[in-house]
């Protein structure tokens, strides 16, 4: 199945350049969360898990944020949508 | 009293006069200080039949329950009858003024009556001296309080308009501490019709008394503790509001092309773009352990500025933004209803309403444009008074017209949270992107789990939703009563403490949602006297239409819906009034409607 990422947080800035933060990856039926983020690490070449792990890093699946450590198992589906942001507001 | 002096002076220019107003414990129990006890004083001063800006309509500095005590708490309100909306009008700022009102030992500054000649109140510990101030007007923000500080002390702090209040532009902002800014509803025009061009503040007595001054220590220390092993400190130091230009891009939240396009430059303009391109200099408020303003090229820049006067108007030169909101900043104009009301003038040269004017992506006819709407020339006379009025002025469609009640939309798209949308059209002051923020709850940057507030799908509509949004918009009226920045990193049960501290009773979160409540109420009550209806409570077609690219996703809340169920949750009847129950509950009936 495939599923689009989009890493927009600040924190990633060292392991991938903006313009290059929207892509899909591949992952096997039944995969979680979890995995997504282990295939963007591969992908990426840089680690991003403890930043979810520790709050600083927020997902969005599909409109609705996410708590990591409680849903990393989840499955996703094909054309999910998983967006990496940094939750702090705007003015 | 407990966290007061318990003292408001009531200053009359017309005649010269200073007298003290006695603030009472119950209106401190019920109203907590800030915006929600300027309602409370200000309530039988605005009326219907005095319009904003005639002398006797009433404008108010005020402090509150926490300035100068806890973290966080380094801003001050100004409140009267917005000359934009012709509605209730508050808007707060941080810097230092505030902190040198409560140490001047009052608690706040009425002003009513119109000077004959240009004037500036200098007030030194507590004693009022009227000033001439024919020398300084037509002078920008900067020069004023540089020539203000020179005239009477270099610690003194000081609040001033530029030429635009003096112009009274109907959005005109109160700067203080130069470049800080008390920006929406108008309030620096009320100012200029008063010929009151600044006031300065020393104070030097010291802040008030509080019941239990060692847990207000402990709980200071604790929460520094605290901001320091946040991560988000760190972040918010660095980047300031300024990061979150790609992070609301993302989700359609930051807008561009007067809210016509969900796809555009985003990086150009961000946080990360600045720091790499230019000189920064961090610039913080009084009591504050993140310092989070930022001054970029000289310039004190935010988020809101960014997107306003850039993505808004389809400028992605940031020299040419900077060049806008300094420009801004010095004549005294909001950002945001500045943005808002250059980039609609664009949008109708697009659509063929305004023949040969100014074009999306133009810096040049924005900076002009800017200067005009101060001088109040030719285009820029019109744009002066808002988006509403220029629209009927160009006889466009009222839906074109991006504002809510008079206020232009801020620079958080209502396509992007449902309950954005809820709350631009409930606010009290109209498209108010504070009360509530509720963006923060959605991206889990200020959930409030301790009253069950807490991020579910940005686009939900359901009656579960909306019950969350009525807490999370009463709790955060409350912020603007203790005075509290509203950054996210002082949680309700940190204010619940403070609180309990400062009075000497136990406060808890549910508390603090009840004063807001009532605050909440007071100034819906204040803005029906003055006519305001039900069919006012509506989001205008612009930012309805859904955008076929981008991070909204094509969603169009469906605003009416959720206002049925928001005005039954509330205790509100279908004409927009509080019911007579509600009015009890909230010990609300000595305040007639």
């Amino acid at each position: 199945m495939k599923i689009k990422i989009l890493l927009s947080a600040l924190q990633f800035r060292n392991v991938i350049a903006y313009e290059n933060r929207c892509f899909y990856i591949d992952l096997d039926d039944q995969s979680t969360i979890k995995d997504a983020v282990l295939a963007i690490e591969n992908k990426i070449g840089g680690k991003i898990e403890h930043y979810l792990t520790r709050g600083d890093v927020k997902l969005i699946l599909n409109d609705r944020v996410i708590d990591y450590k409680e849903e990393m198992l989840k499955n996703l589906k094909d054309e999910d949508v998983l967006i990496f942001i940094t939750p702090l507001s705007g003015g | 009293m407990m966290g007061f002096h318990g003292k408001v002076l009531e200053v009359n220019l017309k005649n010269s006069s200073v007298r003290e107003i006695e603030i009472k414990e119950e209106l401190i129990r019920k109203f907590v200080g800030g915006c929600g006890l300027g309602a409370a004083l200000l309530y039988n001063k605005i009326s219907s039949n005095i319009p904003p800006l005639s002398s006797e309509s009433p404008i108010a500095f005020l402090t509150g329950m926490f300035t100068g005590l806890t973290p966080f708490s380094g801003r001050h309100a100004v409140v009267g009858r917005s000359p934009l909306t012709n509605l209730w009008g508050e808007s707060t700022s941080g810097g230092f003024f505030g902190v040198a009102i409560k140490k001047s030992g009052i608690d706040g500054i009425i002003i009513t009556g119109k000077a004959e000649k240009p004037v500036y109140l200098y007030i030194a510990n507590g004693e009022v001296e009227f000033r001439n101030a024919k020398e300084l007007w037509g002078k920008n923000t900067s020069e004023t309080i540089e020539i203000i500080n020179k005239e009477t002390d270099k610690k003194a702090r000081v609040a001033c308009i530029g030429p635009a209040g003096e112009n009274l532009v109907k959005y005109a902002c109160i700067v203080n501490d130069t470049h800080r800014a008390a920006g929406r509803t108008g309030l620096g025009a009320l100012m200029g019709s008063k010929n009151l061009k600044a006031i300065a503040v020393l104070g030097e007595i010291g802040l008030p008394d509080v019941a239990d001054e060692k847990s207000l220590k402990e709980y200071y220390g604790e929460l520094l503790e605290k901001v320091a092993s946040n991560p988000a400190r760190e972040l918010w130091h660095t980047y300031g509001t300024l990061m979150y230009t790609t992070q609301g891009y993302e989700l359609g939240d930051t807008p561009s092309k007067y809210f016509t396009e969900g796809v555009f430059p985003a990086f150009k303009i961000s946080g990360e773009t600045m720091l790499e391109k230019y000189e920064v200099k961090s610039e913080g408020c009084a009591n504050c352990p993140v310092i989070c303003g930022h001054r970029v090229r000289g310039v004190k820049m935010e988020y809101e500025s960014v997107s306003s006067l850039g993505s808004l108007c389809g400028v992605y030169d940031l020299d040419v933004i900077l060049d806008a909101a300094n420009y801004c900043n010095e004549a005294g104009l909001d950002v945001i209803s500045s943005g808002v009301t250059v980039a609609f003038a664009m949008y109708l040269t697009e659509k063929g309403v305004l023949k040969d004017g100014i074009k999306f992506g133009d810096g040049k006819a924005l900076l002009e444009t800017l200067r005009n709407i101060v001088k109040r020339e030719g285009l820029g006379n019109i744009l002066a008074e808002g988006t509403r009025s220029a629209a009927k002025t160009f006889g466009v469609d009222l839906e074109e017209a991006a504002n809510v009640k008079g206020l232009e939309i801020p620079m958080h798209d209502p396509r992007a949270f449902s309950m954005m949308a809820l709350t631009y059209v409930t606010s009290s002051r109209g498209a108010c992107h504070l009360h509530s923020d509720y963006f923060t709850v959605d991206i889990a940057a200020a959930p409030v789990p301790e009253l069950g507030v807490l991020p579910t799908n940005r686009f939900d509509e359901s009656e579960d939703k909306i019950k969350m949004q009525v807490i999370h918009q009463s709790a955060k009226e409350v912020w603007n009563s203790y005075i509290l920045c509203m950054l996210g990193l002082i949680s309700i049960n940190d204010a619940a403490k403070f609180h309990s501290a400062i009075i000497g009773e136990s406060i808890t979160p549910t508390d603090i949602a009840k004063i807001g409540e009532r605050t909440y109420m007071l100034k819906r009550m204040i803005n029906i006297r003055l006519g305001m209806r039900r069919e006012d409570e509506k989001l205008p077609q612009i930012v309805r239409r859904p955008l076929k690219k981008g991070g909204t996703k094509g969603y169009s809340p469906n605003v009416e819906k959720m206002l049925d169920i928001y005005y039954k949750i509330r205790g509100i009847d279908e004409k927009g009034h509080p019911t007579k129950e509600k009015l009890e509950e909230l010990d609300l009936k000595d305040f007639s409607l």
